[in-house]
């Protein structure tokens, strides 16, 4: 896989910027929607390649599901777990289709951990 | 009427979601996104699933889901082996190393293959006639599965669908002599 340097210095400043403004995230990553890493922040044991991948396979049968019900194009999954959550939001540059992922505590504020990854994708797509 | 489940599985590129296209009868449900990996020479690959249904002729259904080839997205293989009566096995023989490529499937969908059906189709045969079809029996004999490997051009529909015949016959064999 051969990504440019400013794709990965852009993916890198959306997951900074996810850590730092965020409480409670475990891991946040950004891979492509064929589920490899471009860039990645953990606090836990999380395996990077492997959230990549089930990254882009969630974003695709969110993609598919989405098209089926005709309810238009998937922007995010959102997964609520026992202990916590994840959430996969959508960045779709002209160059590359990409998935911010964040695995947070049970204690982060879901309407903060949705408003600040989804500007950080935008950002990601505008850059 | 019953359904039954069947998996496409196999290398990127091998023909999952062409031979579920050409055989479903319903529009087939595909998952590709843009590849970005460089050394697979495609635009597109599989990142959930396939699907397409096909209809036999005493009225059962079958319920065809393709798996992603690469085995980062092995998770999706064990997902999708959940409750399947039998396994396709798709390889492309013009690859670098096309046994090597089947073992990684014999483990992949180990469980399956024990409890269920298996058939092995290799493509592109034509082109590249090696490994051939006898040493692609060796290696399947070497990790202790006997199943049916034979020539297969996914885009020919009566190619596929002696794949699914050879899967379905291995299933009628074991009903009637169950191993225990």
């Amino acid at each position: 896989m051969n990504l440019n340097p400013q794709l990965q210095r852009a993916a890198q400043t959306a997951v900074d910027r996810v850590m730092s403004e965020v409480h409670h995230v475990k891991a946040c990553l950004v891979a492509t929607e064929d589920g490899f890493e471009v860039a990645a922040c953990i606090r836990n044991d999380a395996d990077i390649a492997r959230l990549s991948a089930m990254a882009g396979s969630m974003s695709a049968l969110a993609g598919i599901a989405s098209e089926e019900s005709r309810i238009g194009a998937a922007h995010n999954v959102v997964i609520q777990a026992g202990e916590g959550h994840i959430l996969m939001v959508q960045a779709r540059r002209a160059d590359v289709s990409l998935v911010l992922s964040i695995v947070t505590g049970g204690e982060a504020l879901m309407g903060q951990l949705l408003y600040v990854s989804k500007q950080a994708a935008r950002g990601l797509e505008q850059s | 009427m019953s359904d039954h489940k069947i998996i496409f599985t196999g290398t990127t590129g091998a023909g999952k979601t062409t031979a579920i296209g050409t055989i479903s009868e319903v529009p087939p449900v595909s998952t590709d996104v843009r590849n970005t990996d460089a050394s697979v020479a495609k635009a597109t690959t599989t990142a959930g699933l396939d699907y397409g249904e096909l209809t036999l002729d005493n009225g059962e259904t079958l319920r065809l889901y393709g798996t992603p080839g690469q085995q980062r997205f092995d998770f999706m293989w064990k997902i999708l082996s959940r409750g399947a009566l039998g396994v396709v096995i798709l390889i492309d023989n013009s690859r670098d190393a096309p046994l090597d490529d089947l073992s990684i499937y014999l483990k992949g969908f180990r469980q399956l293959i024990r409890e269920a059906a298996c058939v092995v189709g290799v493509g592109r045969m034509e082109h590249h006639p090696h490994p051939d079809l006898e040493q692609f029996a060796a290696r399947l004999e070497a990790h202790g599965v006997l199943c049916p490997v034979l020539p297969v051009d996914v885009r020919d529909r009566t190619q596929v669908n002696q794949l699914l015949d050879m899967l379905l016959l291995q299933l009628e064999i074991k009903a009637e002599s169950p191993v225990s």
